[in-house]
């Protein structure tokens, strides 16, 4: 855990609560990500990380604590506010919007959340679509689309609202080597660009492959926070995300 | 003074029991269809409409009438789910909600014509007018008694139904998750069309109690489902005892506006709805369901 | 459809409109006077219901309202026809924003019937308001009448012209509406809200901003079709069957959701009602059990089952 704040941070939780009746989601939790730092975030099942991102793009709502994004305290706001402030994500499970086109959907994400005006937008669209490697699908309808594609597009249509903050739910499950290998190299063209990435994955091979540091997140709280090299060999890590389950 | 605004309380109560058996239909076939019935009063009037006739065709007293007409409304209910409703299950509600708005004009025109636009009204022998004087300027009318005792009886009954006989737990079942109620082997849609079966009694005695109480024509039914909606929504969404709160706050403010001035009554129910929507949309009992 | 064949379109038909009563009786000019402002009025419901999923059923409450502003200026303040239409759209609008600020916090199903007691609300406070007339409602003065025309010919081709203006000013602008940002915000916000939320689209400004601008040209429409009557009253101005439930049924009958639904839904219900005239109200009937008959089997209505089924049978005859 980090006790000192780090200059010119991206994204700070701090003393955050969540619980639903019993279940503890977050326990006086806190973290800060650097400026262009890709964190990633893993933990057992049910372990609330898809519910932290929720936090974190306002889906839900505190029950106490702060959340400091790109500068600006974000607790009290609304997920378009914080997006439009810089806080974008993916769903675990994809959201496209289905009667749209690829390049639509693309499109009135650059407009309201990037606020791009219209014709900025259509070649902002093409930069996106062509570092997504989505060009073929462009004009097809996102509700047609086969799940692996819908998951890339949840990648696109978050990157096309220009953030500063990527927030990436599991978007490399059921995908094959040569596919995550292909997808680390998006990521790293996205986080090379000096965007913050937060990623929950149950791929860790992807993690491991692009992770600046890895967190780890059980009953509530951060058990291990480091280098994704010596996270896996943490023995806390060992035993309650890969161990024997009794 | 006293007595009078005692009076003024006490009649608002009695309205407002008769409200909330008017309501009563519409809260179940939200609180277990997810069913907002628009034609709930025209429904109401159907049934007002069915007891003068089969009263005065057959030359029976109203109230031997209405045994038919709880038949008639049962069996309606029950096709109407099974042949049309059951077709329009979504979770977004907009599909039943237009076809039930269909209905609703389906049944005034037809009414109209059947019955032509004059008033009615259902006389039951002179009990309607009959009252029990309490005190100098407290009259209880037998009949607004009588309705709150039936109403009073009835939610009681329904509610017994849902929340404590086997019939009451599929309806739940198919309510609240209708996959896992199938992987228990009940079927939704049959169970939606008994659960409308219910509707319907409880539509045929409530319209039952309309005929008698108010004049009534083919398109009284709007007024009747504001009024119902109107419960509803002070009650908190399809709770059946919220049904009965709501029905009480609705009557007593109308009673109250009435105190005050006659044009008032009406008046003052509105403003009550208004300012709850205002205060506390989810209604008094709005939190929970079930 | 492209922008192109779309106003190629429009071009044609208002031509036809413009020539058209050269060669129709009065009668039909009338009857096309209102086919114009019932497909108008079609038109905004299916905007704000078909993609903005505010089903609204208290929309009478904007006809009325309109209705009213519009003869009060003429009647009681002398304001000349012109900017008192204008007017009664802005009284309108300002209704609608009370309005939604109350309706708004209902979900769902509770949404809809809440803005129709809400509108009953509106019909009751005119109903007992003497100013205009309480429940026998009042007309408008034979001075506001010749504005429109001295002759009443003339006045009839001058209502006619204003009501296709409206009707082709509505659909154009539906048109273009739908391909501006706001459109494609409509139709994200109509495929999933969470995700729209996500990517930074604002759906309760821009429910607000509908409902706010539906309201303001229904009440435009609404002062129109009463200058058409030369009469008010509360309960024909506040109609619930025919200025929302009827408008609903030809919407749904058409194809909810779709652009050409409410065109193709009111040629329906017009040829329906012209044929079943010698039997009053059975024509509403029909109506009805038409619309349930195409909500259970033909959920896209005719436009798009018809245009589903003709693709499949073009398919079937020419197999490429």
């Amino acid at each position: 855990m980090r006790d000192t704040q780090v200059a010119g941070t991206a994204l700070s939780l701090r003393n955050v609560c969540k619980r639903f009746g019993k279940t503890i989601i977050a326990n006086d939790l806190s973290m800060d990500c650097a400026h262009g730092e890709l964190v990633g975030v893993i933990g057992p099942n049910g372990a609330g990380k898809s519910t932290l991102f929720n936090l974190i793009s306002g889906d839900i709502a505190v029950d106490s604590g702060e959340i400091e994004a790109n500068g600006q305290i974000v607790t009290a706001l609304k997920p378009f506010e914080r997006n439009r402030l810089g806080v974008a994500r993916s769903y675990q499970v994809p959201k496209p919007f289905g009667r749209m086109s690829v390049a639509e959907n693309l499109e009135v994400s650059a407009i309201f959340g990037a606020g791009l005006r219209r014709s900025d937008a259509r070649s902002w669209v093409d930069e996106v679509l062509s570092l997504s490697g989505l060009q073929a699908q462009r004009d097809l309808l996102a509700g047609s689309l086969p799940l692996l594609v819908r998951k890339r597009l949840e990648l696109a249509r978050a990157v096309a609202t220009k953030p500063a903050i990527l927030l990436l739910d599991e978007i490399a499950g059921g995908l094959t080597d040569a596919e995550v290998d292909d997808l680390v190299s998006i990521i790293r063209a996205i986080a090379s660009q000096g965007v913050t990435i937060l990623w929950v994955e149950h791929v860790l091979r992807a993690l491991t492959k692009v992770a600046d540091r890895v967190l780890v997140l059980h009953g509530g709280t951060w058990i291990a926070d480091g280098a994704p090299e010596a996270v896996m060999i943490d023995p806390e890590v060992q035993r309650i995300y890969f161990g024997a389950v009794e | 003074m006293i007595i009078s605004l005692t009076n003024a309380v006490v009649q608002g109560a009695l309205l407002g029991c008769f409200y909330a058996l008017c309501a009563a239909p519409l809260a179940i076939a939200f609180g277990i269809m997810r069913i907002v019935n628009i034609a709930t009063g025209d429904m109401l009037v159907l049934a007002a409409f069915s007891v003068l006739f089969l009263s005065s065709t057959a030359n029976i007293h109203p109230t031997l009438a209405l045994v038919g007409v709880v038949v008639l409304m049962a069996a309606l209910g029950y096709l109407l789910q099974r042949g049309i409703l059951n077709y329009t299950l979504d979770p977004d509600m907009m599909r039943p909600l237009l076809v039930t708005l269909a209905l609703s004009s389906i049944l005034q025109n037809s009414l109209l014509i059947v019955a032509s636009g004059d008033s009615r009204k259902v006389s039951i022998g002179g009990f309607e007018t009959m009252g029990l004087e309490i005190v100098n300027g407290l009259t209880i009318g037998l009949f607004p008694l009588a309705t709150a005792i039936a109403a009073s009886l009835l939610i009681w009954a329904t509610s017994h139904l849902i929340h404590r006989t086997e019939l009451g737990i599929f309806f739940r079942a198919a309510s609240d998750d209708p996959d896992i109620a199938r992987a228990f082997g009940i079927n939704e849609r049959d169970v939606f069309s008994k659960a409308f079966a219910v509707v319907g009694v409880l539509t045929a005695i409530a319209g039952a109690f309309l005929a008698v109480k108010t004049q009534f024509n083919p398109f009284s039914g709007n007024d009747r489902l504001i009024y119902a909606f109107q419960v509803v929504v002070l009650g908190g969404l399809g709770s059946l005892r919220g049904v009965f709160l709501g029905g009480l706050i609705l009557g007593v403010a109308q009673g109250l506006g009435a105190y005050f001035h006659p044009s008032l009554q009406i008046v003052m129910g509105h403003m009550v709805f208004v300012a709850v929507l205002i205060f506390r949309p989810t209604g008094f009992f709005g939190a929970k369901r079930n | 459809m492209h922008h192109k064949s779309f106003f190629a379109i429009i071009i044609v038909s208002v031509t036809i409109a413009i020539f058209a009563p050269m060669f129709l009786g009065r009668g039909d000019v009338r009857l096309l006077t209102e086919i114009f402002l019932v497909l108008t009025l079609a038109q905004l419901w299916n905007l704000l219901a078909g993609y903005g999923g505010l089903v609204s059923v208290g929309q009478h409450a904007f006809v009325g309202a309109g209705a009213y502003a519009f003869f009060v200026l003429c009647a009681q303040f002398g304001v000349h026809v012109a900017p008192a239409l204008l007017f009664a759209g802005f009284v309108s609008g300002c209704l609608a924003i009370g309005i939604y600020a109350l309706v708004s916090r209902l979900v769902g199903p509770y949404f809809s019937i809440g803005t129709w007691v809400v509108a009953e609300i509106v019909f009751l406070a005119v109903l007992q308001t003497n100013y205009v007339g309480g429940a026998s409602g009042f007309s408008l003065p034979l001075s506001s009448i010749r504005e429109f025309g001295a002759a009443a010919t003339t006045r009839e081709y001058v209502i006619y012209a204003t009501a296709g203006i409206m009707c082709f000013g509505v659909l154009s602008g539906n048109f273009l509406f739908l391909r501006s940002r706001f459109g494609l915000a409509l139709t994200a916000i109509r495929d999933d809200v969470a995700a729209a939320h996500s990517v930074g689209i604002n759906s309760d400004r821009i429910k607000f901003i509908l409902f706010t601008s539906v309201a303001v040209l229904t009440g435009l429409v609404g002062s129109i079709i009463f200058v058409q009557n030369l009469r008010v009253s509360p309960s024909a101005a506040f109609s619930m069957q025919e200025w929302t439930a009827t408008i609903i049924l030809i919407v749904v009958i058409g194809g909810i959701g779709r652009f050409e639904g409410p065109l193709v839904g009111a040629m329906f219900y017009f040829a329906l009602r012209e044929l079943l005239a010698p039997f009053g109200s059975v024509y509403i009937i029909v109506t009805g059990i038409v619309a349930i008959l195409i909500i259970i089997v033909f959920p896209d209505g005719l436009s798009g089952n018809i245009a589903a089924i003709s693709r499949r049978w073009l398919r079937a005859v020419r197999p490429l």
